[in-house]
């Protein structure tokens, strides 16, 4: 950590603003506020920030554009928090290029946390063409195509292991069901609802110590899943 | 159709032939009694009135002006041959007899056709008094019919006995209600006859007379049932109407007083967060003990003010009705797991177990709803216990539902409350610490909540003391993995036994 990791806040209400700016702060990450569409625009052309917290009401128009516009040009992680919490609403936002979504009310402890996630997956993308991947217990052969918790092998199916796949190389981002249908199977039509939430259930059973406080795969319910 | 008119002409035929037997044997018996009186030395003319009488007794033993002719001219045929001079032949002396005959003819004739008109007018009384008793219990009957589809089996019914034809009814702005389910009759070949109300036509009934046509009083029969079932039906509606209303009413007067309960409560910790921040502000409490304990105090009445907000989205989503509810296939484990985790101190301050089934189970519902029924639950067993007490929940399969059961091992219920808790802002008396906060408006969501999802739920006491609540849901065990991967294309590969890591 030579440099500090750059932050832009976009988000029009003052008492939301200034905890977050005093919790950056005490966590060393130099950040930019502003509260506007153009003004987060200019500023994210202007400075190049690492990672973007984005509100979604803002007073000259919709975060949606926000998203779109930096879309255009960078993948710079970009967690969205915001008070609307309709699936709907997260879903179009996710496909649209977010990475990540915090409902209102959040806890600070919660936002650190996906903000570390987001721009840990901004280091780390080198790293995953490497030949093996390990996050805690979890160990990734790419080669051999072998996964190990704990040292011992665990038995995957074809389509598991491609999910699992997916959610490394995605890792701190939310995927959406739509996302990982069309990744994993090629089409997103005709797969039933349920199938890929009983597939993420029994690879989440494999490969998860304690399924109800996992360590690797979150859910989002509702939305997609999320690799830790 | 052919053979339906051959049918009904050889009915005719054999009627007409039964007719004619009579009128021989009254005409015969007539001539028998003559003969016998004309050998007694009884007079012709005398012997004529017997014949008489016989062409009238004809006239009331067929119907039909035509026997009575029938009967008349054999009789005259038979005096004719019997009784006048030359006897025996048909030739006649004396032109008395000729005149004789005459008036024995008209007055024959005459009589024949006014017991004729008679009988018609008889049958035609019949028909109406028949008709006036039908539609008289038709009316009356359709007083005591409630409910829109008996309405329309009634009348339906009624067509069929009295015309023998099938029917059905299409009522404007409805699918139809097929008498005959299995097949949709076609309409050609039916007559159709509106249904009125009393602003528009409601629908129509379609009779399916095959072409065969409908007799006029069968028509003002059918159109009788149209309009008995036009009054009917718009009683109905008025009734549903009225059911209606009074139900926004009841559901409007619950919403003010919801929002009045919800404001009072929301005074109660908006009052003391105030205060808390007032008196760190202000310096009085310098001990930083103290001061977290305030800073504590705002965080715990902050979250019940989340809690309670959320509780009351949900509310309003399940009293908008079921098309708000946006059900999915979830994983139940994963609704599980994701109200595990948005319950505070259930690990950290309470001895937690939970366990799932073997089989993954998939549950059609509306997750958020589902986790707020759980959040809940949970929220609610921490509540009601001490520090380090005992939380289990519990999920199984049985029968296609998914069971449920969240206990503890705190107080339990008060006997003769397990329903009540589940109404509306009812708290019970209980010593917790957020009982200063009176809305009981989770249980009420948990009950609406698994009500809306077709499941249902029960509070008990553990006869080992603490309460237990349990609700199920329709759910299924999903599809095993390998066939699905089969299914949907994956490559099959040697990992047939299931390698579950843990439990």
């Amino acid at each position: 950590m030579e440099e500090k990791q750059t932050i832009l806040i976009v988000e029009d209400d003052k008492y939301i603003i200034h905890f977050i700016s005093m919790s950056l702060k005490e966590e060393n990450y130099t950040f930019w506020t502003s509260k506007s569409v153009k003004e987060a625009l200019s500023l994210f052309y202007a400075n190049r920030p690492d990672l973007v917290i984005l509100d979604l009401g803002l007073p000259d128009g919709d975060g949606m554009d926000v998203v779109r516009n930096i879309r255009e040009i960078a993948s710079t992680p970009i967690i969205v928090v915001s008070a609307r919490q309709e699936e709907p609403e997260k879903i179009r936002l996710l496909d649209a290029g977010a990475d990540d979504y915090v409902t209102k009310p959040f806890y600070m402890g919660e936002l650190l946390a996906r903000i570390r996630a987001a721009l840990r997956k901004k280091e780390n993308r080198p790293a995953d063409q490497g030949l093996s991947f390990t996050d805690g217990d979890l160990l990734v052969d790419y080669e051999k195509r072998r996964v190990e918790v704990d040292g011992q092998e665990v038995h995957l199916t074809p389509i598991e292991y491609k999910i699992l796949l997916l959610l490394i190389a995605n890792r701190g981002k939310v995927l959406t069901h739509h996302y990982i249908l069309k990744e994993v199977w090629g089409y997103a039509e005709g797969v039933e609802a349920g199938t890929l939430r009983v597939f993420m259930a029994t690879l989440r059973r494999k490969i998860e110590k304690n399924p109800s406080r996992p360590q690797h795969i979150i859910t989002e319910v509702g939305v997609g899943y999320r690799f830790k | 159709m052919e053979k339906i008119s051959g049918r009904i002409k050889k009915i005719m035929y054999r009627e007409r032939l039964i007719y004619l037997g009579r009128t021989a044997v009254i005409v015969l018996a007539a001539a028998l009694i003559g003969l016998y009186l004309n050998r007694a030395g009884v007079m012709k003319e005398n012997i004529l009135m017997v014949l008489l009488i016989g062409v009238i007794l004809t006239g009331a033993f067929t119907a039909g002006y035509e026997y009575g002719v029938i009967g008349a001219v054999a009789s005259v045929l038979i005096f004719n041959y019997f009784f006048t001079v030359p006897v025996h032949t048909f030739a006649i002396m004396n032109p008395d007899d000729v005149v004789l005959m005459i008036f024995f003819l008209i007055v024959s004739f005459i009589s024949s056709a006014m017991t004729a008109r008679f009988r018609r007018q008889v049958a035609i009384a019949e028909e109406n008094e028949r008709t006036a008793r039908r539609m008289s219990e038709l009316s009356e009957r359709f007083i005591n019919v409630t409910g829109t589809e008996q309405i329309i089996n009634l009348g339906l019914s009624y067509i069929r006995e009295s015309t023998g034809y099938d029917a059905a009814v299409r009522l404007d702005g409805r699918r139809t209600d097929e008498r005959s389910t299995d097949e949709r009759p076609d309409t050609a070949g039916a007559v159709m006859f509106p249904i009125g109300g009393i602003a528009r036509k409601t629908g129509e009934i379609i009779v399916f007379t095959k072409d065969r046509g409908l007799g006029a009083e069968q028509e003002i029969f059918i159109r009788a049932v149209a309009g008995q079932m036009g009054i009917a039906l718009d009683r109905e509606r008025i009734y549903e109407k009225q059911e209606k209303t009074k139900l926004q009413v009841e559901r409007e007067h619950l919403k003010s007083s919801m929002l009045r309960s919800i404001s009072h409560d929301f005074r109660t910790p908006l009052t003391g967060i105030i205060g808390d921040c007032d008196l760190i502000l202000q310096r009085h409490v310098t001990r930083p003990e103290e001061q977290d304990e305030l800073v504590r105090d705002i965080r715990e009445q902050s979250m019940w003010l989340t809690r309670t907000m959320e509780n009351i989205l949900s509310m309003t989503k399940i009293e908008s009705g079921a098309d708000f509810i946006s059900r999915r296939e979830e994983v139940v484990e994963d609704l599980v797991y994701e109200a595990e985790s948005h319950v505070s101190g259930l690990r950290e301050h309470r001895r937690f177990q939970d366990s799932m089934p073997e089989e993954v189970l998939i549950a059609d519902v509306d997750a958020r709803l589902i986790v707020q029924v759980l959040v809940n639950l949970l929220d609610n067993a921490v509540k009601h216990t001490k520090e380090n007490g005992l939380i289990r929940l519990n999920v199984s399969y049985q029968d296609g539902r998914a069971y449920f059961v969240v206990e503890d091992n705190g107080p339990g219920i008060e006997p003769g409350q397990e329903e009540m808790i589940f109404g509306e802002f009812v708290s019970l008396a209980g010593r917790g610490p957020d009982q200063k906060h009176g809305m009981g408006l989770g249980l009420a969501i948990c009950r609406e909540a698994v009500k809306a999802h077709g499941g249902e739920i029960r509070a008990e006491n553990r006869p080992e003391g603490g309460a237990r609540f349990v609700f199920w849901l329709n759910a299924q065990p999903a599809v095993q993995m390998e066939e699905m991967e089969e299914e949907y294309g994956g490559i099959y590969r040697d990992g047939r036994e299931a390698d579950y890591i843990d439990r």
